[in-house]
This record gives structure tokens, C-alpha cells and sequence, in this order.
């Protein structure tokens, strides 16, 4: 291993790699901080850029997008009060009314140096983990991993808690996706009406492409006809980092509290970086001291959402590279970026691509730093590109996306598909259905089915045999919990079917 | 008026369901050596069940909802639906849409480059603003960043994107 991790350094002293990076940390905090474009939006763009890449350089790039893109989005939080991504939703409860009261540049300076020890409490964390659980994953056969994609769904009922119903109809109509093709073990065609295309099913680059890409743009020509606008000020300037020393280390354990909050949301697949940061800032309040002043502009809200957001990305990646389970929409994505590149997620990735994963794990480290650097220094730049016109974007963006399709198996089959998806997405999402469970039953879907199938046969031979797998069971018991406590909890709100609210 | 969401999903993705175990029932199933218990139909047909089942669950709850709210307001806020009226209020969804299926139906006789300009044109317009239509702006762009797109995709990356009538 330590061979690999030596190889792996000699890999990354290479100033094109490094200059690469710093490129894509930038183009993140950009798609990051204008409103209606996120980290996945420029990582399903940029990933055909990166074909012809080694996986090193092309992975790289794509993770120092995702690193610039999840702490570009506290730009617009705090001067615009908009997210510029779903993780910095929590940004703005106390980021905006910081800048309302001319403490733009503090929250600002705040923002940027917490995301950045929240990336690398995270990078860590996974340096450290990710090893051992592909250790445990190695073991896994078909029990484990079935009920692991059990386990996984359940995750989606306990947190669509507000609607169960639309929750699991949005992973099951992912999963139903995912059964268009030849069937896992037997082969056997299913969906296909006899069209060659549809035979090798959807890919999951075109199922993430339309959805995420494509629906953002009929949901921006949505709202064209509404005049809204926003004001940004220019004149923010940042002294120093600030704040001061004493402020700062004041707030490094809530800063460890939010960041191990943002790893735990970042491990469990399917839940992503807006509920680690509304988690770590309703804990922070809940916590403090002075719980009446979050929302009326403090530092620790700030700290809070910004660590926990980007923790979550080393914790992202923890399952995405030793399970091959992604831990949110961006490293599912992710998931099919190494695939394109020929490097598959899961336990065997140490053993057979194990320096190209170590130059990864530096790389993200190389990106934190690139990302304090840029945003500090550059922070007027970035604000300047939020006034470039969407209606521009938008449509170089939708042909970037073709490009996308196309350019993975040169077929353009599968811009159909992007526009199939696209249209699905906006329909259920204007239709109030959360669109990330469907990811995961379009990826844990075929799993599941394999697994089950598998287990099916084992149990044929040995009934009992389940019983000599106690991970399988631990997770199984796990989930049958999980979703008792959930239905209860929903089963007591007065009404409805597995509630809604108004 | 959430409930008419609900009802309108509910009995969609219900009848996609239906259709769905249908289309099931036609899959083959392979039975010889070494087939396992569950056979290439079961999962397919376990994911058809439950969206069907929920999709009522919705459909139910989106009718107790209705019944609800117009026993609270008394008179039926009924609108009618109309195909004009959902144009009228969906103008720029419904021509991103149509202006993009029609972009990639013509990709591949006409050309990646051709197309994409026209594409980034047509489409610069409708999300612009009533005011705000700058047509030349539109025009340069489009031309721009199709040539640069291009060029960076298929000279520098080698990526094939369709050649079309320009053939190169």
C-alpha cells in the first residue's frame, strides 16, 4: 500500500495536474455560486472533457470541480441570499443578514476558511476509512450487499419525512429505469421493444444529465417570465482572513461537531450536503449558548453549515469508492466518471487502481488549499460572473450536456435520452417528488436485484445459511427499525396518508 | 391547490405502473440448469406492485384532500383545463422543449457545429426576457461558442460529434 501511496505523490508533482486543478476549483466556485447551476451540473459538463484524460488527471478535475462548486455556493448565500447550491441553503440563515449588516466580508472570510477545514477534516476522514471498510467490503457477498441496498432504501423513507409516498414512488420509478435492458444474472431482454439501443438500458450519465442538467434549464425558462432580480453589492472586501484568532478558535468545536455531522450524512448514501448543513446549524442552535441570535447574523451559523457542507464530500466518497454506492447526486455522478475512466468502484479499488485513488485523495487536499486561495483573493472575480446572463448560459450549457451524451459511447441515442429524462425530472419535480431518491434506486436498483436473485439461489440450497451472515443481518435489522420508528412518527400526524403538508 | 397535483400524479404514474406490469408478464423467463427461484421477471414485477399501490395511496390521498378543501370553501374553484391556456402559461417550457427535440433530431444529417448555433440562437431568445431580446447578441454568441465548442471537443479531445452537411 505505501508503495502506491509513494507512487501516487511522485504522480502529483506535476504542474499540469496541479494548474488543472486550481482550473477546476475555479470553474466549481463559479457553477457553485450562480444560482440554478451546482457542483453536479459542472462535473456531468465537464466529464467529456475529460475522456481523454488519464483517470488521474480526469478524476482529479472532476473532484476539484466538486470541491470549488460546494463552497462556491456560500458566495450567493451570503451576498445574494440565494443558495447557490442546495448545501448552502443554510448558509444564508445567517450569511445574508451578516452581509445586511455590513459583515459581508467577515462572513465571507468565515465561510471560505471553515469550508476548507471542513474539506479536509472530511479528506481525513476518508483517507482513513475508505481503506478499512473496502477491507470489510471485500467480504461482502450477496446477502450483504442486498441488504445493504435494502438498508439504503430505507434511508429514503426516513428522510422524505415529510412525504413518504412521493419519496419511495421517486426511487421505485428510478429503480423501473433501471430494469430497461438485459437482466442481471439471466440476461434475458426486458423493455426494449425490440430497439438495439435500449438493449445495454440507460446509462447512468444520460439518466443523470437529463435529470439534473436538462431540469434545471425548463425549470429556469419556467421562470423567465418572472422578473426576478437580484442586487449584488460589489464593494466586498476581506481584510485579512476576517475574523479574528480569538473568534476562530472559539468556534472550533462547533466547527468538529458540524464536520463530523457533515461525514455521517456524507457516509449514508443518498442524503447529500443541504440536510448536513441545515442538520449542523439546528444542532449549533440547539447547542449554544445563545440559541436567540442564530438568524440574526453570527459567525457560528455560518461556521456550522459551511464545515458540515463540505465534510460531507470526503464522506460522499467513502461508499462511492469502497462500496460503489454514492453518498450523494454529485458523487453519482462521480460514480460514472470512474467508470468511464475504467476504474471501478468498490472494494477491489485499492488492490488494482490503488494509485490512482491515493492521487485522487491528494488531489482533493491540493483542491482545498486551491480553494482558499482562489476564493480569497479572488472572491471580486467570482462575484462578477454572477451577473453574466442565464439566458446565455442555459443554452450553452444544454449543448456542453449533448456533447456529454454523445461523447461517452458516440451514440446519439443518447441525447434522446437526456431529453427523456430531462422531461421526467421537471414533470415530477413540478409535481412536488424529490429527485434524488430516484438516483438511487436508478443505481441501487440493478444491485438489489442481482443480490436478491443470488440469495434466492443460496437459500435454495440452505435455507439457514443467512444466519452465518451477521453484517446482512445486522443491516436488515437496521432497516426493519428505521422503518417502524419512521412510519409511526408519520402514522401520529393528524390526517393524510403518510402526511403531507400544505 | 396541492390535492390536483396529487390526483393528476397519482393516476399517471398509476397507469405508467399498469402498463409497466403488463409489458412484465411478456418478459421471457429462462428455466433450464442453474436458473435462480427468482426469475427474470420477479423484481420487475415487485417495483410495478408497489408504485402501483402507492400511486393509489396518492390518488387516494389527493381525493380526501379535495374533499376537504371544497367542503372548507364551500363553492368548486373548478378552472378549467385548457390546451391553450397550459400553452399560453407554459410558453417557454413548452418551446425550450420543442426547439431541443428538434435540435436533436437534426443533429445527426445536419451537423453537430450547424445545429448547436442554431440551437444556443433560438434558445438565447426564448429565455431572454420580454424586453430584453438582443438579437445579434444571440446571433454572435451562438456562432462563437458552436466554433469553440466544436474545436475544443472534436480538434482538441477528439470527441466524434456528428459531421452533418459541413463534413468536416
Amino acid at each position: 500500500m505505501s508503495a502506491d501511496v509513494l507512487q501516487a505523490f511522485s504522480n502529483m508533482m506535476d504542474i499540469r495536474l496541479i494548474l488543472l486543478i486550481f482550473l477546476g476549483v475555479a470553474i466549481g466556485i463559479v457553477f457553485g455560486s450562480i444560482p440554478g447551476l451546482t457542483a453536479t451540473m459542472a462535473i456531468v459538463m465537464f466529464l467529456p472533457m475529460t475522456y481523454t484524460m488519464t483517470p488521474l488527471y480526469g478524476i482529479s478535475m472532476l473532484v476539484a470541480l466538486y470541491i470549488g462548486g460546494i463552497s462556491g455556493g456560500l458566495i450567493s448565500a451570503i451576498l445574494l441570499n440565494i443558495p447557490g447550491t442546495p448545501s448552502s441553503i443554510a448558509t444564508t440563515l445567517d450569511g445574508a443578514p451578516m452581509a445586511k449588516k455590513g459583515e459581508g466580508g467577515k462572513a465571507l472570510g468565515t465561510g471560505i476558511f471553515f469550508s476548507f477545514i471542513g474539506t479536509l477534516v472530511g479528506v481525513a476522514v476518508l483517507v482513513i476509512l475508505a481503506p478499512l471498510l473496502a477491507k470489510v467490503a471485500i467480504k461482502f457477498g450477496a446477502y450483504e450487499y442486498c441488504a445493504l441496498a435494502v438498508f439504503s432504501f430505507s434511508l429514503v423513507i426516513a428522510l422524505t419525512g415529510k412525504d413518504m409516498v412521493k419519496g419511495l414512488m421517486s426511487v421505485v420509478i428510478g429503480a423501473m429505469f433501471a430494469t430497461v435492458g438485459l437482466s442481471p444474472m439471466d440476461s434475458i431482454s426486458r423493455f426494449t421493444f425490440n430497439n438495439v439501443n435500449l438493449t445495454a438500458g440507460f446509462k447512468l450519465l444520460v439518466f443523470l444529465i437529463g435529470l439534473f442538467a436538462i431540469t434545471e434549464v425548463l425549470k429556469f425558462a419556467e421562470d423567465v417570465r418572472k422578473d426576478i432580480r437580484f442586487e449584488i453589492k460589489d464593494d466586498v472586501k476581506i481584510r485579512g482572513l476576517g475574523f479574528s484568532v480569538k473568534e476562530m478558535t472559539g468556534q472550533l468545536g462547533n466547527a468538529l461537531r458540524s464536520a463530523l455531522i457533515g461525514l455521517g450524512i456524507g457516509i449514508l448514501p443518498g442524503i447529500g450536503g443541504s440536510v448536513s448543513g441545515m442538520l449542523a446549524y439546528t444542532v449549533a442552535k440547539n447547542s449554544s449558548k445563545y440559541p436567540e441570535k442564530f438568524g440574526t447574523g453570527i459567525m457560528d451559523g455560518v461556521v456550522a453549515s459551511e464545515t458540515a457542507n463540505n465534510a460531507t464530500i470526503g464522506g460522499a466518497m467513502i461508499p462511492l469508492l469502497s462500496l460503489g454506492i454514492p453518498g450523494d447526486g454529485t458523487t453519482a455522478v462521480l460514480l460514472g466518471a470512474l467508470m468511464v475512466h475504467n476504474v471501478a468502484p468498490g472494494p477491489l479499488i485499492f488492490t488494482k487502481n490503488g494509485v490512482t485513488v491515493y492521487g485522487v485523495f491528494i488531489a482533493m487536499v491540493i483542491a482545498s488549499a486551491a480553494m482558499l486561495v482562489l476564493e480569497f483573493l479572488g472572491l471580486n472575480i467570482f462575484v462578477k460572473i454572477l451577473k453574466i446572463p442565464k439566458n446565455y448560459l442555459f443554452p450553452i450549457i444544454v449543448v456542453l450536456c449533448a456533447v456529454g451524451a454523445i461523447g461517452d459511447s458516440n451514440r446519439v441515442f443518447d441525447v434522446w435520452g437526456i431529453l427523456l429524462f430531462g422531461l421526467v425530472g421537471y414533470a415530477l419535480s413540478k409535481a412536488g417528488f424529490s429527485l434524488i431518491p430516484m438516483i438511487l434506486g436508478f443505481i441501487l436498483g440493478p444491485t438489489l436485484e442481482l443480490n436478491l436473485r443470488k440469495a434466492s439461489s443460496l437459500v435454495q440450497y440452505d435455507a439457514l445459511s443467512i444466519l452465518q451472515h451477521p453484517i446482512a443481518i445486522a443491516f436488515l435489522a437496521v432497516t426493519v427499525i428505521t422503518v417502524i420508528l419512521n412510519i409511526r412518527a408519520n402514522l401520529r400526524q393528524a390526517d393524510s396518508i403518510l402526511v403531507q403538508e400544505e | 391547490m396541492q390535492y390536483r397535483k396529487d390526483i393528476t400524479s397519482g393516476a399517471l404514474i398509476g397507469a405508467v405502473s399498469i402498463i409497466y406490469l403488463l409489458l412484465t408478464c411478456k418478459v421471457n423467463i429462462f428455466t433450464g440448469p442453474g436458473a435462480a427461484p427468482l426469475s427474470a421477471r420477479f423484481v420487475p414485477a415487485m417495483w410495478g406492485t408497489i408504485l402501483l399501490i402507492l400511486s393509489v395511496l396518492l390518488l387516494v390521498r389527493g381525493l380526501r384532500k379535495r374533499k376537504a378543501a371544497l367542503q372548507k370553501r364551500g363553492a368548486a374553484e373548478q378552472s378549467r383545463f385548457s390546451l391553450k391556456g397550459f400553452y399560453l402559461q407554459n410558453t417557454e417550457v413548452i418551446l425550450t422543449f420543442a426547439v431541443l427535440a428538434a435540435y436533436i433530431y437534426l443533429l445527426k444529417p445536419v451537423g453537430f457545429l450547424i445545429m448547436s448555433a442554431l440551437y444556443i440562437f433560438a434558445e438565447a431568445l426564448i429565455l431572454s426576457k420580454r424586453g430584453k431580446r438582443r438579437v445579434i447578441t444571440a446571433l454572435v454568441l451562438a456562432v462563437t461558442a458552436s466554433v469553440l465548442i466544436d474545436f475544443v471537443f472534436v480538434r482538441l479531445l477528439y470527441v466524434m460529434l456528428p459531421k452533418g452537411i459541413l463534413g468536416f
